[in-house]
């Protein structure tokens, strides 16, 4: 059975010579600040993403992927040997931004100028590519708000797989529950998806 | 008696009790105890959903935003680790809390496990007896419920065990569209939310049609 996602994203990518997230929180221990950088590099985007999809902007995600580390780093007792540095990160990041979207509410923010790539203002934009910019952006808008109409562990659910790229089975370790329950909310949140998005969009 | 596999204790737990969808050569794509059934895949429609919002990813930080990230990190892993992390026991009398606290905690568990230990047949009450007989597994049909307490009806579960594919939903995941009276007797189910009970729906985890 296909458990990942289809092509799913390779945002975490570890060469082969690169040293373990194990090695890398031995040497956090011992108190090697490159340590932490490699972490932090290796792991910003899927934390990053994952917090933006459940909050909506980006200062709101960038505070809860803070939150997430510092929290990931200082109860490092709480996943060993039980689950993967990446789940139990991705579980508090999560977490921290479930929280931080009910402390201030979901704020959205619709940006052209922050894509990946250029920052450029769209006055200096020609036609086509500002009119790209704007069908991206409105794109974008309408998953997010598509997205905010999800229950909590819906949301949370299918951000985990679509964003993270994580399995059924880190799904479940990451919200403590079980496979089943996971395939049934990412059952129940695509067909509430699917419902507000429209028929153009998903094919 | 002969058990059938699913039933029986003996049976070699990685071979009798394997799915028969998890013995090819997709093996290792499949998890311990996750049925690896043609039926639990997503479906195709799920997919381009998927990739639909893989494709547009949220807009990515500067990266002034990700190094100001990760210096309020450094900053407050700094502050952490001065602020706490066993620095009470460099502090005078620290030690000697650190012993007390020990010896109260073994102590306690020693007292404890006493209460459970058999030394004679009287407190081994968690021991099993030498007389306890151990009883053959039956099939379902070889039973018969004589008397049975009504509090106890949700925790008896008779017939075939579920074979297949079904989702377990929460109560979140359970919206009440409509709710009608019997039709032979013409009373009102009552419905009861919350209250830790558990809930399972059979539902449809393939859906033939795709947007």
């Amino acid at each position: 059975m296909m458990e990942r996602p289809p092509n799913a994203m390779s945002a975490v990518t570890i060469g082969p010579s690169a040293p373990s997230d194990e090695d890398l929180l031995g040497r956090f221990n011992t108190g090697e600040p490159a340590a932490l950088d490699e972490l932090f590099r290796r792991y910003r985007l899927p934390a990053y993403r994952v917090a933006f999809r459940l909050l909506g902007n980006e200062a709101d995600a960038l505070d809860a992927v803070q939150e997430g580390f510092v929290k990931a780093l200082t109860h490092l007792a709480g996943f060993q040997g039980r689950s993967s540095f990446k789940t139990w990160l991705l579980r508090v990041v999560s977490n921290a931004a479930l929280d931080l979207g009910r402390q201030r509410g979901r704020r959205e923010t619709l940006s052209l100028d922050s894509g990946p790539g250029a920052p450029t203002p769209p006055e200096l934009l020609t036609g086509d590519l500002a009119g790209q910019r704007l069908e991206q952006a409105d794109l974008r808008l309408l998953l997010d708000r598509a997205l905010a109409a999800l229950s909590d562990v819906q949301r949370q659910t299918f951000v985990l797989y679509a964003d993270a790229g994580l399995t059924y089975r880190e799904i479940a370790d990451v919200m403590r529950t079980s496979i089943g329950t996971v395939m049934s909310r990412l059952y129940y949140a695509r067909q509430k998806l699917r419902g507000l998005l429209s028929e153009r969009t998903v094919s | 008696m002969t058990s059938p596999p699913w039933n029986n204790p003996d049976a070699d737990a990685a071979g009798d009790r394997r799915d028969p969808w998890v013995t090819g050569p997709h093996r290792s794509d499949c998890d311990d105890g996750l049925p690896c059934l043609p039926e639990a895949a997503p479906p195709a429609g799920f997919h381009r959903l998927i990739a639909l919002f893989r494709d547009n990813p949220p807009p990515e930080p500067t990266p002034e935003a990700w190094q100001s990230t990760l210096h309020r990190i450094q900053v407050r892993l700094r502050d952490d680790r001065c602020s706490g992390g066993g620095r009470w026991l460099s502090r005078p009398g620290g030690w000697l809390l650190a012993g007390v606290l020990t010896a109260a905690a073994a102590l306690g568990g020693v007292v404890l496990a006493r209460g459970l230990w058999p030394f004679d047949g009287r407190t081994g009450g968690s021991v099993a007896r030498a007389t306890d007989e151990v009883l053959p597994v039956v099939h379902a049909g070889e039973v018969n419920i004589l008397h049975m307490d009504a509090r106890d009806a949700d925790r008896v579960i008779t017939g075939q065990p579920l074979l297949g594919s079904f989702d377990l939903a929460g109560e979140e995941d359970i919206e009440v569209v409509q709710v009608e009276p019997d039709q032979e007797d013409g009373r009102m189910p009552a419905l009861a939310r919350g209250a830790g009970r558990s809930l399972i729906v059979v539902a449809h985890a393939d859906d033939p049609e795709e947007p």
